[in-house]
């Protein structure tokens, strides 16, 4: 079942909202892909090895298929390209969350799906800004 | 405290300030945890002399485990090995069966890596299968006997 996110982000002191459907969405409600902060692990003189986590971060992938519309890949390059920047996602939640995020990717290419220029896919893998120490409690609507 | 049963696997960990909270997984396969497949040599140390010859000075040894829990339907339980790989006192249990059956428990580990990612099996996200690899916190002199 597709998902419906808004990528947000600020240009010039103006917030500017647009809404995808995403195909599939990795890591944002389950904890799928996930990176321990800070990533210390320790060797220690004697041969044994030990952690230092203090938190995570989710990493999360939002495949949004083709994107047929010039201005709506646009708006996916100035979404990246922003300081600013988070996305509404609903998911399994009944109330939207709004998760800020940050791209860690100096280089971003789209595919193109059976070679064919009129099929641009493009799939975004953003990590969360902020470092959580517990997952975040969703409300799915099978427990209200 | 049961054993863990034969063919499972026992997170245990202590979420901040809390009890410690343990969940049973059934393991599809393990490698490296009751049979020496994977393993590396402590200290790593090759020295290599001027007239060409060559020793070791190993002392002990870790082993280096690959879990395979396949498909974990129940989301509670993939918050917990979240939780469980997050936990800095992270132990686990090892249920053997056959020749040499028994367990092992409260192994301190380490992950291999500060980043995971489960697999869609088929592309479906009904299908998170999750495979951990693991080295054992502490190194060895000889090898288990469960």
């Amino acid at each position: 079942m597709a998902d419906t996110i808004q990528l947000r982000y600020t240009k010039a002191g103006t917030i500017y909202t647009q809404s995808f459907t995403a195909l599939a969405v990795k890591g944002a409600d389950d904890p799928e892909k996930v990176r321990f902060v800070p990533p210390l692990v320790l060797s220690i003189v004697d041969g044994s090895k030990e952690t230092q986590f203090r938190g995570f971060q989710r990493i999360i992938d939002f495949d949004l298929g083709v994107v047929s519309s010039a201005t709506d890949r646009k708006t996916i390059q100035e979404f990246l390209n922003a300081n600013t920047r988070s996305i509404l996602y609903q998911g399994i939640n009944v109330i939207p969350e709004e998760i800020l995020v940050v791209n860690e990717q100096g280089e971003i290419e789209n595919e193109w799906m059976f070679d064919f220029s009129l099929a641009k896919r493009f799939s975004l893998e953003v990590v969360e800004k902020t470092t959580r120490t517990s997952w975040p409690i969703v409300f799915p609507p099978e427990i209200l | 405290m049961a054993a863990v049963a034969a063919g499972y696997i026992r997170l245990n960990y202590t979420p901040s300030g809390g009890a410690l909270i343990y969940i049973d997984l059934k393991v599809w396969a393990i490698k490296g945890m009751d049979d020496p497949e994977w393993f590396e040599f402590f200290p790593a140390i090759t020295n290599s002399y001027l007239d060409g010859t060559k020793d070791t000075q190993f002392t002990s040894f870790r082993r280096k485990v690959r879990v395979d829990l396949g498909v974990i339907l129940d989301r509670a339980n993939r918050i917990a090995v979240l939780y469980w790989l997050l936990d800095n006192d992270r132990t686990l249990d090892y249920g053997v069966a056959g020749v040499g059956a028994g367990a092992e428990t409260e192994k301190p580990f380490v992950p291999q890596f500060t980043e995971y990612e489960n697999e869609w099996v088929f592309d479906t996200l009904l299908a998170r299968r999750f495979v951990l690899e693991l080295d054992e916190s502490a190194v060895l002199t000889s090898f288990p006997t469960a």
